[in-house]
């Protein structure tokens, strides 16, 4: 009995004088499914998950189809209950409106942050020199394409080029200026160190990058500029119009698509879009009357002098874009089986008419199940044709070249040729309605309406089905507010004029 | 539960020995690291050495919601005002001015014309019956306890069951003189069933109660004659997915199986005299499997009877998840106690206790099946199918010490430490030390009490202890890189920073001080309870507000420091006149709570400042509601152009702009006090026992959007309230207390986040009413039986509270409106002991 008394009270102290040892071990507890920050960048197989992560933030708002909120913002679509942009693109613009005025700002800054964690950190990996080049090229691309798009949306906004801290962050916003200059010195970088190649594999190329820069230039009204930078892209020979528009916007002609220059890419089932359930099924995008309006007909006259227009089916003779921008609310649709398939969408359209760009009639019928891979473009050739035409018409006024750059992206849906001798004022204002029905729903003419300064004067026309006449205040509405949860927590934010 | 830390939704009440909640830091000491705010002991049944027992005891309950809202039902009145509503909000109208004249016109046609009160349709009354078998016993060296239970809930909506399967083992037996070993074994199985959109206590679904409108039925008769399920009434309504409750409950089912086995093993060693060392090892394996299984159904819009869609499938086809829980438990303690001279108690108690727990889960996806009858992962196709898995794991471990010392129970003194480290905090910072101590004097016991006989206890207790608090998700302060992919070529993987962290993230601490005052006078005839206490927590465990622009969410640090201060009261009566034996007890808490310091405070819906209640109310101050165009233009700039029948708010700051700056603090984020009583009245066989409780002052913010079903009228189509319809705007002077008809993306209403959407959570209920009687021994023992009896009790009966529609207590819990209901519940039990 005593003896035994004895064991458990050896044993007894031993396990006492054991359990502080064991601590350490016991309570180490790390994520087994995330990885350490402090042991990453080993290699360059890290350095490019790395890569992966800063594009991985395209995958959010307005990197991708956005439900056309710009297009709505801009006037050329109009928005059913599905769609919380209407009561925003209808001048109801606060800093506590929610939406876009803060998930454009959340989501840019978290791809800024994203890039500024990598550019701090790669030079640490042991890779090559050419390597590092180009990845430090490709993330300044992308760090460029965030802060344009708040600069474009915000003006000025706070500049960080490195990681920062809570309280580092709390700076007062830097002027439009310095935003795009850091813009712009961001894409020389990546415009030296890319690689001239067609763009393929979604990584961005010397290509993207001058695109992205000539309309950065375009929209600081730096013609010339832009107009050369284009006109290098042209020369340079890298990128062609595709020849079926249809398809340049379906999943199907994507691959190796000669004229996209930078998209946001998916491939399901692992990286999966919703672009077919929002548009092609909830009905969430009605393109107005003006858009449709917009396209000439087939002989290269506008609706209200082309002897071809028939006023009781707006779809015939009409440049052959239209059909394949948008459809009739029950117009069926055939798929590449040949099938005729009808909707049934979630709601009615407010204007009588849907989208057909990005749209793909194979997901027909649709449910919650479909996913959509169609990679959501941010920037193709046809866009830079036209940006050397606008660019060039206003530097130095019409010339061959202007009209062979438009000309070569209607010749491409067999539409003729504009006139010849239109004065600079006729060419700017075909040039812009070129600009609308060639790049219609692809989030483009917001940007321009903005830089324009066309918003003030279109949109107040506007009309929104069930009678709400649109705002736009030229004193503020050409920024958005910063949210104003920012400005709770930045004392030294300054809100944007009017707001 | 039996020293280990467990889920009170695990277990079968009749198991439960007794109950005991500890609210001070220094009685909560030794119960470990986590017990900042209290801890509840919950013993269970252990067999007793006076021989065998067998019980037996079931209850038959039926189940009502408490309270519902009543929503509008009359068709005709719910599409004149959809119109109305959108035309205010310039939006398109959905219906003609026909078809509302021929619901107008036709009320007695409920199959062409319906007014369907859905609420009614979807909600019913649930009957559960609940079977609890116990058999105990045992001699002085050994007892046992094994006990079964079974519980059969029904739903208060179709295609709700749960089942619960319940058993417990129970066995202590002293070996010798000096060992005692012993153990239970806790086994449990349950199956719920429910529709594919349940989700956690099927709010989603009772969502789907509040929302479709009464201008169509469940299912209809189709052009070609057969039956269908109705989408919503007409193409023209824009929406996401069917409106119909009947077709959700079509399209397949949500079933979860859970398993947990509990064993626990202990052995108390008598050292020497007075000197034990007790150990209990335990662990809790838990196993979960949920299969949501769903498939299309055709549905149709009842205005024409055209083909809507396949249903309002979310996920198409067979998720399956299943997870697993491990919790092990090690518990080691040395006490020793001894009396000196009779006068001077001692009580030293050391202890060890370690936790560590591991989670993983597994999850894969099929969406494309060959009929809707499979249900398993293999029998679907293979495209577009998705897995997912992961783990996590954490762990505690303590060091701990306590001693009581009394002076003929007159003198108390407690003084104990602990020494707590957590998984969850970075090594350097992990470990903690908690010191607790308290005092007790009974004056009761001095002698120059002793002659007021009349008095039987009068204490005075003071208490101070310091407890830990590591509440803040698993791994809060490592600096890790979240893994993502992108689609170059092919998908590849990527990693990138998403937050923020804290690497210096210490413990939270709660430093708790308590004075008590017990008073008994008449062994009971009147008793009273009083506490003051000052919780002080130190080191808030806090996600501090940070800019957009840092581009990561924000770290949780240490933030700042609280205090809540509260009494509690307790006043009791204990009597008997007669042959009737009653008590009586009422209870009041009230308690402040402020924010002391907060290193960046958070403003928002609700506000961390200091001064103020946490997360307090910050809104903008709803003063009436706009008669006429003339009070707009005269009175500060309201958002949105608002029009006649919308809110007015107060211009705080008086710039005549009414924005974020005029947010001002309100109250309402707690109760300003808690009260309860009970009543129990034995009279002969028969007892009688009541039990209400009440809380006042608290407020629920109901404005959110998708959250306001039953509430906020047409979200989603969900048919407005009646007291809203009769009471609403109609025109100048006709009331401010509520605004015109809008729908829920108007923005003059739902866009300006307002003190319009606090609603007062107040109630006072009759918890609990139950009625017993207990056959008298004789006549049991002739029909064999050691004891019956038999007993109704309700629960819910009444209650008294202004909460428009839905129940105060349980809507206060969530955030949602169309939360699953409180129930009322009649219930009719027999016990019988053999």
């Amino acid at each position: 009995m005593n003896k035994c008394m004895n064991y458990i009270k050896i044993f007894l102290i031993g396990i006492l004088l054991m359990s502080p040892v064991s601590c350490a071990d016991f309570l180490d507890k790390n994520p087994l499914d995330q990885i350490t920050s402090q042991t990453f960048w080993k290699n360059e197989a890290e350095a490019s998950m790395a890569v992966a992560g800063v594009y991985s933030r395209l995958l959010a708002y307005p990197f991708t189809h956005k439900e056309a909120d710009f297009d709505t913002m801009a006037g050329d679509v109009c928005a059913n209950a599905f769609n919380t942009v209407i009561s925003i693109a209808q001048g109801n613009i606060l800093p506590t409106s929610g939406g876009l005025v803060s998930t454009i700002y959340n989501n840019c800054y978290a791809g800024i942050s994203t890039c500024n964690f990598f550019l701090d950190n790669i030079e640490k990996t042991p890779i090559s020199v050419e390597t590092l080049n180009r990845y430090q090229g490709e993330v300044r691309f992308l760090r460029a394409l965030f802060y344009f798009t708040l600069a474009t949306h915000y003006g000025g906004v706070p500049l960080y080029t490195s990681p920062v801290t809570i309280e580092g962050a709390k700076v007062k916003q830097s002027s439009k200026a310095e935003v795009l200059q850091q813009v712009i010195t961001d894409l020389d970088f990546a415009i030296a160190n890319l690689p001239d190649v067609p763009y393929t594999d979604g990584h961005a190329v010397k290509g993207s990058a001058l695109g992205l820069k000539a309309r950065v230039l375009l929209h600081g009204q730096q013609w010339q500029e832009a107009a050369d930078l284009a006109n290098q892209i042209i020369q340079g020979g890298k990128f062609s119009l595709y020849n079926d528009f249809r398809t340049l916007f379906l999943a199907v002609g994507q691959s190796n698509n000669p004229e996209i220059m930078f998209s946001t890419r998916y491939l399901v089932p692992d990286i999966s879009g919703d672009i077919d359930i929002r548009w092609g099924w909830n009905a969430a995008v009605n393109p107005r009357q003006e858009l449709v309006d917009a396209y000439e007909c087939a002989d290269g006259l506008p609706i209200t002098s082309s002897p071809l227009y028939d006023p009781s089916n707006w779809r015939l003779n009409r440049d052959p874009r239209l059909l394949m921008t948008i459809k009739g609310f029950d117009d069926k649709v055939i798929n590449s089986s040949g099938e005729e398939m009808g909707f049934n969408y979630n709601a009615i359209s407010g204007t009588g008419y849907e989208p057909v760009k990005y749209c793909n009639w194979d997901a027909l019928p649709m449910d919650y199940s479909t996913l959509s891979d169609q990679d959501w473009i941010l920037l193709r050739y046809a866009d830079v044709l036209l940006m050397y035409a606008e660019a060039r018409n206003e530097a130095s006024g019409p010339d061959a070249s202007v009209y062979a750059a438009i000309n070569q992206v209607r010749a491409r849906v067999n539409m003729p040729p504009i006139p010849d001798g239109l004065t600079k004022e006729e060419l700017r204002e075909r040039i812009r309605n070129e600009r609308r029905v060639e790049l219609a729903l692809e989030g483009v003419r917001w940007g321009d309406v903005l830089r324009w300064k066309t918003a003030e004067t279109y949109i107040p026309t506007l009309v929104d089905p069930g009678g709400t006449r649109r705002m736009f205040d030229p004193a503020k509405h050409y920024l958005l507010p910063f949210p104003q949860s920012e400005i709770d927590v930045n004392e030294l934010l300054e809100q944007n004029p009017g707001y | 539960m039996d020293g280990i830390q467990g889920d009170f939704a695990d277990l079968d009440p009749d198991n439960v020995e007794s109950v005991s909640v500890l609210k001070d830091a220094a009685s909560a000491a030794i119960y470990g690291a986590r017990a900042a705010n209290g801890v509840i002991l919950v013993t269970t049944k252990k067999g007793r050495s006076d021989g065998l027992s067998v019980e037996y005891h079931v209850t038959l309950e039926a189940q009502n919601a408490t309270r519902l809202p009543k929503l509008l039902t009359n068709s005709a009145d719910y599409m004149q005002l959809w119109n109305e509503a959108n035309e205010r909000s310039g939006l398109p109208t959905y219906f003609t001015q026909a078809e509302i004249d021929a619901f107008r016109n036709n009320p007695n046609d409920p199959v062409n014309y319906p007014n369907f009160d859905w609420v009614d349709y979807i909600l019913k009354t649930a009957f559960t019956h609940n079977h609890h078998l116990s058999v105990s016993g045992g001699n002085e060296k050994t007892t046992f306890n094994l006990s079964f239970g079974y519980l059969d809930q029904g739903g208060i909506v179709d295609l709700y069951d749960f089942k619960r399967y319940n058993m417990l083992l129970s066995v202590d037996s002293k070996v010798t003189d000096w060992l005692t070993v012993g153990g239970n074994m806790q086994g449990m199985k349950r199956d719920v069933t429910q529709d594919v959109q349940g989700g956690n206590n099927e709010a989603y679904f009772i969502m789907h109660a509040y929302g479709p409108g009464p201008n169509y039925t469940p299912t209809m008769t189709l052009p070609d004659g057969s039956t269908g399920y109705v989408a919503r009434y007409s193409a023209s309504i824009a929406e996401w997915t069917v409106r119909n409750p009947a077709a959700i409950l079509a399209q397949g089912s949500k079933t979860m199986s859970n398993y947990s086995a509990r064993p626990q093993v202990y052995a108390n060693v008598k050292l020497a005299e007075g000197l034990n060392w007790y150990t209990k090892g335990a662990a809790d394996f838990d196993y979960n499997f949920t299969k949501n299984h769903e498939h299309a159904v055709d549905c149709y819009y009842f205005n024409d009877g055209s083909w809507a869609h396949n249903g309002s499938v979310w996920n198409l086809g067979v998720r399956d998840n299943m997870n697993t829980n491990f919790l092990t438990t090690l518990y080691s303690t040395l006490n020793y106690q001894k009396t000196f001279n009779e006068t001077h108690n001692l009580n030293v108690l050391a202890g060890y206790n370690q936790e560590s727990s591991y989670y993983r889960e597994l999850a894969g996806t099929r969406t494309y099946f060959p009929t809707d009858d499979l249900r398993e992962l293999n029998a679907g196709s293979s495209l577009n199918q998705s897995t997912s898995g992961t783990a996590n794991e954490w762990a505690i471990q303590s060091l701990f010490g306590r001693v009581n010392y009394d002076y003929k129970s007159k003198y108390l003194f407690e003084a104990s430490l602990r020494y707590d480290g957590t998984s969850r905090i970075h090594p350097d910072t992990r470990w903690g030390i908690f010191p607790s101590m308290s005092a007790g004097w009974r004056l009761s016991e001095e002698s120059f009490m002793k002659e007021t006989d009349w008095l039987s206890n009068l204490k005075l207790r003071a208490s101070w202890g310091q407890l830990g608090n590591q509440n803040v998700g698993t791994y809060p302060y490592q600096d890790v890189l979240s893994t993502t992919s992108y689609a170059f070529g092919s998908v590849e993987s990527g990693v990138r920073p998403t937050r923020l962290v804290d690497q210096t993230l210490k413990w939270e601490t709660t430093t708790v001080t308590d004075f008590g005052l017990d008073v008994s006078v008449k062994d009971g005839l009147f008793s009273l309870t009083v506490d003051w206490y000052r919780k002080f927590t130190d080191g808030i465990l806090y996600s501090i507000p940070i800019p957009a622009s840092v581009g990561l969410s924000a770290p949780t640090v240490n933030g700042g420091q609280m205090e809540n201060i509260g009494w509690d009261f307790e006043l009791g009566h204990r009597n008997r006149i007669g042959k009737v034996q009653y008590d009586v007890a009422v209870n009041l808490s009230t308690y402040k709570n402020k924010v002391l310091s907060i290193i960046s405070p958070s403003l928002g819906r609700t506000t961390v400042q200091e001064g103020l209640p946490y997360n307090s109310y910050y809104l903008i101050e709803w003063i009436g509601i706009f008669q006429n165009q003339a009070e707009i233009d005269n009175g500060p700039v309201h958002p949105y152009n608002p029009k006649p029948g919308d809110l007015k708010y107060r211009d705080a700051n008086g710039d005549g702009v009414i924005n974020a700056d005029d947010r001002i603090v309100v109250d309402g984020a707690y109760p300003k006090f808690f009260y309860g009583g009970s009543i129990n009245v034995l009279w002969k066989n028969l007892d009688v026992s009541l039990f209400v409780q009440g809380i006042n002052g608290l407020k629920n913010y109901n404005g959110g959007l998708y959250t306001g079903w039953g509430y906020i009228p047409y979200v989603q189509g969900s048919p407005p309230p009646m007291d809203f319809v009769k009471n609403r705007w109609t025109g100048e002077g006709s009331t401010n207390k509520y605004p015109a008809i809008y729908e829920q993306t108007y923005r003059p209403l739902t866009g300006t986040e307002s003190t319009y959407w606090l609603l007062d959570a107040s109630y006072l209920r009759l918890k609990n009413l139950r009625v017993g009687y207990n056959l008298p021994t004789g006549f049991a023992r002739k029909l064999g039986l050691k004891g019956l009896q038999i007993y109704l009790s309700g629960d819910n009966l009444f209650t008294i509270t202004n909460y428009p529609g839905v129940d105060p207590e349980k809507s206060s819990l969530g955030s949602s409106y169309s939360t699953y209901p409180q129930l009322t519940t009649y219930a009719l039990g027999i016990k019988v002991k053999l």
